[in-house]
């Protein structure tokens, strides 16, 4: 899709999303038919190397689902998901987590109660078979080094740890096969402040130091106005903007990137609370409002947004779909 | 206890799962008493032949039916007097005991094998697959147990072997349902998806990662289906279909008494007796373990 | 105690200690705190630090085994500390209402809205249930949700989360209390619900004329809502002052820390690093003098391990624990 290679000029992007799709069936009640949920609806975009990209929405927007499709736990149900040009149906299992690891939220349940630290790290070299066990302990040790822990602590079961000692083990496991690419889902939001800062500052640290691409799933904008060099705002599982940090943040078009910026509670006391959002709940994602399916809780709604989805519309700052920026749909 | 002055950022105060286990095995009196019960009567099976006064089939038609010790007449050469056949009745209890233990591990070890792989495939690989270990459930747990048990044994005879199989197989209903569920509760969290995220096999997931979060409930519910197998034992043998005599088996040996039962109750207290405290012995162990194997809550 | 100025709740020298298998975890230590109607008093502070404790010890929900000391917990004119536990459970959801973080597990799934929402006000007022059933209908409106007749008779599943939090603060409501404590009340919520909610806290306060505590971690909360603010480190209050002094001149080296750990848009530079603390918070358990915060301040010193403890004045309403003021850590000689 064009809306892919037009952000990415030149070079081949590292991980590509191609008008990708996911549907689940859900069931109500126990004789209600099964009803479709889109979870991500036609998404496309393509990381480029050695960025940090973020993808911001509210919870049921798509973004975790999104995020578990470019880990390959999860296939879609339609769109192609590319590493480095190639379709993921062709890269296959080992090749894809050679490539891509997670980092997961919750740093209690990311990690095997059973298990001790060295295992935990050393997981994915066993699994692909790398080094001989010697090798894989100076890696080991290496690895929990770099992201900050101390080596005598390869004997230790997670239940030793404080959360964000945990999720720094969490980061060693995804880092242990030299991946090119981690896909962060909520990485601090289970932390208290302090906490989220020194993981904060390591994963900018390796990201420098091993040159990695982040996919940076949160919820948390202040944090993601830090860390990203791009914004992929998701809403009801549709992309409806994208952009460069600097520009989302400054000078966002989507009047649902509006609304979402206008609730960041930056600490200053002399501010007060912003102006509460204007429209009422979060839809029934079951049932998605028809057109623009932010449109009832649109402060700048026309006629127009609740008849006709806006399309996509790529442009140099990147991406919205909004019919405010969509001239086409006015003359149609 | 707030430390030096600059403490170590890495304090590893918490310990690990496995002596925070033995801390509470030690302090868990139900856990103590019943394993330290069982521990002695394995032992005492295990060594029968050297510690029992004499054989258990040997017959004194001399000597039959004496009073224990505590009884008239009753002699150190005969602790607990002898059977209707002259038998020792303590060296009968004893070799009666290797027969329970070992139709009670022999059952919950193939029925623990065969219900924890049904369940925690049906739960860790879901839908259609989970629909039918669901299926396999619901229809065994529509039969009736002991009905089938008591036909099976009329038909392939009460053999040791036979005894084991057919408990084994009839009661892994249990295992299937409770593997299921904490199987589908560990498939959920988030280190199950970061192993498939690092390409590991369905295999490697489930015997590395699920398993050893799944044992603790497999050991609970061995010893309670170890504790049920040796009562239905007793009850096959006792209505003759079980254990043929002369192997001395508990259930046999209360049927053999049922005839002196009113003059010689001790012919079916004792062995009742044994079998009673084996299995009380045997829940509090697997209650114990139960108690001593739940996770620990969440950091603070 | 008197009851004739704006106090509401006055708590002095309050103590939470839980007995664990090894020693005494001292949860909440010497804290006091007031709290006024028609202000926000926000307790902030990570987990751990003892400020759900705190709110739990004054509404009497503590667990258990968890053992309670104060020279005083004042509610307007009652002293709490003498009041039995029956007296207290007619104080508890009528003159003061607690609104928890997951709206879910404190309502009962298997009673409808409506019905939660009348049995505080029939216990409490005794009314009838017509007259129940008017002010649930009301409040329920009165919190933004709408249609709320229909929205009564639903089960707490049927609600989303936003509208969930909104119905326990309609439940908080129904008895007109003097003082709502709310533990993280949006933290469950996503971030334009969480806006909506605050807001609602907000203009209720004001219409009913309530003392709030806003117990959280999050700082923007706090700095947008609070009028007075409370840091609370390894169960002890570090610093209090109202919401300008805390933000703008934070003296204590763990507020100054906290603040420098946020990123915050268009302050802060985009990746680069942010300010952390250092280290983890030390155990609580056993008899700790000296100041806590010691084993992560880039100010500690010897003299910290028995001094720090005291308050000591900034100035008027604005206090902090610490032998050396932050003002160091701002000027530019930092010592190494």
């Amino acid at each position: 899709m064009s809306a892919a290679s037009a952000i990415a000029p030149g070079e081949t992007p590292v991980l590509e999303c191609d008008g990708v799709t996911r549907l689940f069936r859900v069931k109500k009640g126990l004789f209600e038919a099964a009803s479709i949920l889109r979870a991500v609806d036609d998404v496309s975009f393509a990381v480029r190397k050695g960025e940090v990209l973020a993808i911001v929405g509210e919870s049921g927007c798509g973004k975790t689902t999104l995020a578990r499709m470019l880990l390959g736990l999860l296939p879609p149900s339609g769109g192609t998901i590319r590493f480095a040009g190639r379709p993921m149906e062709d890269v296959g299992r080992s090749e894809i987590a050679a490539r891509v690891q997670p980092v997961f939220q919750d740093p209690y349940s990311s990690l095997n109660p059973r298990k001790t630290l060295g295992q935990i790290v050393g997981l994915p070299l066993a699994v692909h078979r790398i080094g001989t066990e010697a090798e894989r302990r100076d890696r080991i040790a290496r690895i929990m080094e770099l992201v900050g822990l101390p080596s005598h602590l390869v004997h230790a079961y997670p239940n030793q740890l404080s959360g964000g000692q945990r999720q720094r083990v969490a980061i060693a496991r995804a880092l242990a096969i030299e991946p090119g690419i981690v896909v962060f889902d909520e990485p601090t939001s289970a932390l208290d402040v302090s906490v989220q800062a020194q993981i904060l500052n390591l994963l900018m640290e390796l990201r420098r130091t091993l040159k990695l691409t982040y996919v940076f799933v949160s919820h948390d904008l202040a944090v993601v106005e830090h860390i990203a060099d791009r914004v992929a705002v998701m809403y009801l599982g549709r992309l409806v903007e994208l952009g460069d940090t600097g520009t989302i943040f400054e000078d966002p078009r989507h009047p649902y990137t509006e609304t979402l910026l206008r609730s960041i509670l930056t600490p200053d006391p002399s501010l007060g609370l912003p102006p509460g959002p204007t429209g009422g709940e979060f839809p029934d994602p079951l049932d998605p409002p028809s057109g623009c399916r932010f449109h009832p809780r649109c402060p700048k709604a026309m006629d127009l947004c609740g008849a006709v989805a806006p399309e996509a519309e790529t442009d140099s700052p990147g991406l919205v779909e909004c019919h405010l920026y969509n001239e086409e749909s006015h003359d149609r | 206890m707030a430390g030096g002055l600059f403490a170590n950022e890495f304090r590893v105060d918490a310990p690990a799962p496995g002596e925070i286990m033995r801390r509470r095995a030690r302090s868990h009196v139900g856990f103590l008493a019943g394993s330290g019960f069982v521990l002695l009567v394995v032992l005492l099976a295990v060594f029968a032949p050297w510690v029992s006064p004499s054989d258990p089939f040997t017959q004194d038609l001399d000597a039959r039916l004496l009073d224990p010790i505590w009884g008239k007449g009753g002699d150190w050469a005969h602790p607990l007097g002898t059977d209707s056949l002259g038998r020792d009745y303590l060296t009968r209890i004893l070799f009666g005991a290797r027969i329970s233990l070992t139709i009670g591990f022999g059952a919950a070890i193939i029925s623990g094998v065969v219900g924890s792989t049904i369940g925690i495939v049906g739960g860790y690989f879901g839908g259609r697959v989970d629909a039918f270990v669901m299926y396999l459930i619901n229809v065994k747990l529509a039969l009736p147990g002991i009905l089938i048990a008591l036909s099976l044994v009329s038909v392939f005879g009460g053999s040791l072997v036979a005894l084991i199989a057919i408990l084994g197989f009839l009661f892994w209903d249990r295992f299937a349902v409770v593997t299921r569920s904490v199987t589908q509760q560990v498939r959920g969290q988030e280190f199950v998806a970061a192993a498939e995220a690092v390409g590991a096999s369905h295999a490697r997931i489930v015997t590395r990662e699920i398993l050893p979060n799944v044992m603790s409930h497999i050991i609970v519910i061995a010893s309670l289906e170890m504790a049920i197998a040796i009562l239905v034992e007793a009850v096959l043998s006792f209505l003759g279909l079980g254990i043929q005599p002369p192997t001395p088996s508990w259930g046999l040996l209360i049927s053999e008494g049922r005839n002196f039962m009113f003059f010689k109750p001790w012919l079916i207290t004792l062995p009742g007796l044994a079998l009673f405290f084996l299995v009380i012995a045997i829940n509090l162990m697997g209650d114990g373990i139960r108690d001593i194997t739940v996770p620990e809550g969440r950091a603070r | 105690m008197t009851g004739d100025d704006d106090t509401v709740l006055r708590v002095r020298d309050l103590c939470v200690d839980i007995p664990v298998p090894s020693g005494t975890l001292h949860a909440v230590r010497n804290v006091d705190l007031s709290a006024f109607r028609g202000r926000t008093l926000a307790i902030v502070g990570e987990s751990g630090c003892g400020k759900t404790m705190t709110a739990l010890a004054v509404m009497r929900l503590l667990p258990g085994r968890a053992t309670l000391r104060a020279r005083e917990i004042g509610l307007l004119d009652t002293d709490l500390r003498s009041v039995s536990d029956k007296a207290f459970s007619a104080i508890r959801g009528n003159r003061m209402a607690m609104i928890f973080q997951d709206p879910m597990t404190s309502l009962n799934p298997v009673y409808t809205i409506g019905d939660q929402l009348e049995e505080i006000y029939l216990r409490h007022r005794g009314s009838g249930r017509r007259e129940a059933r008017e002010r649930a209908e009301y409040l329920l409106g009165r919190v933004g949700i709408v249609n709320p007749g229909a929205r009564l008779g639903q089960f707490p599943h049927q609600l989303s989360g936003g509208l969930r939090q909104r119905a326990m603060i309609a439940m908080a409501l129904m008895c007109d209390p003097a003082l709502i404590v709310a533990d993280e009340p949006t933290t469950a919520l996503d971030v334009t619900v969480q806006a909506q909610v605050l807001h609602l806290l907000k203009d209720l306060q004001a219409e009913f004329d309530m003392a709030l505590i806003l117990i959280t971690h999050d700082l923007g909360i706090v700095a947008r809502i609070a009028d007075r603010i409370a840091v609370m480190y390894a169960g002890r209050i570090v610093e209090t002052g109202s919401s300008r002094q805390i933000f703008t001149a934070p003296t204590h080296p763990y507020t100054q820390g906290l603040i420098d750990c946020i990123p915050y848009p268009g302050k802060t530079e985009r990746r680069t690093a942010l300010g952390s603390i250092p280290g983890i918070v030390p155990s609580l358990i056993g008899d700790a003098p000296g100041c806590l915060f010691r084993n992560r301040c880039a100010l500690a010193e010897e003299r910290c391990r028995d001094g720090g403890n005291l308050e000591r004045p900034v100035e008027d309403g604005h206090t902090y624990r610490c032998i050396h003021p932050v003002e160091r850590l701002r000027g530019a000689a930092v010592p190494s």
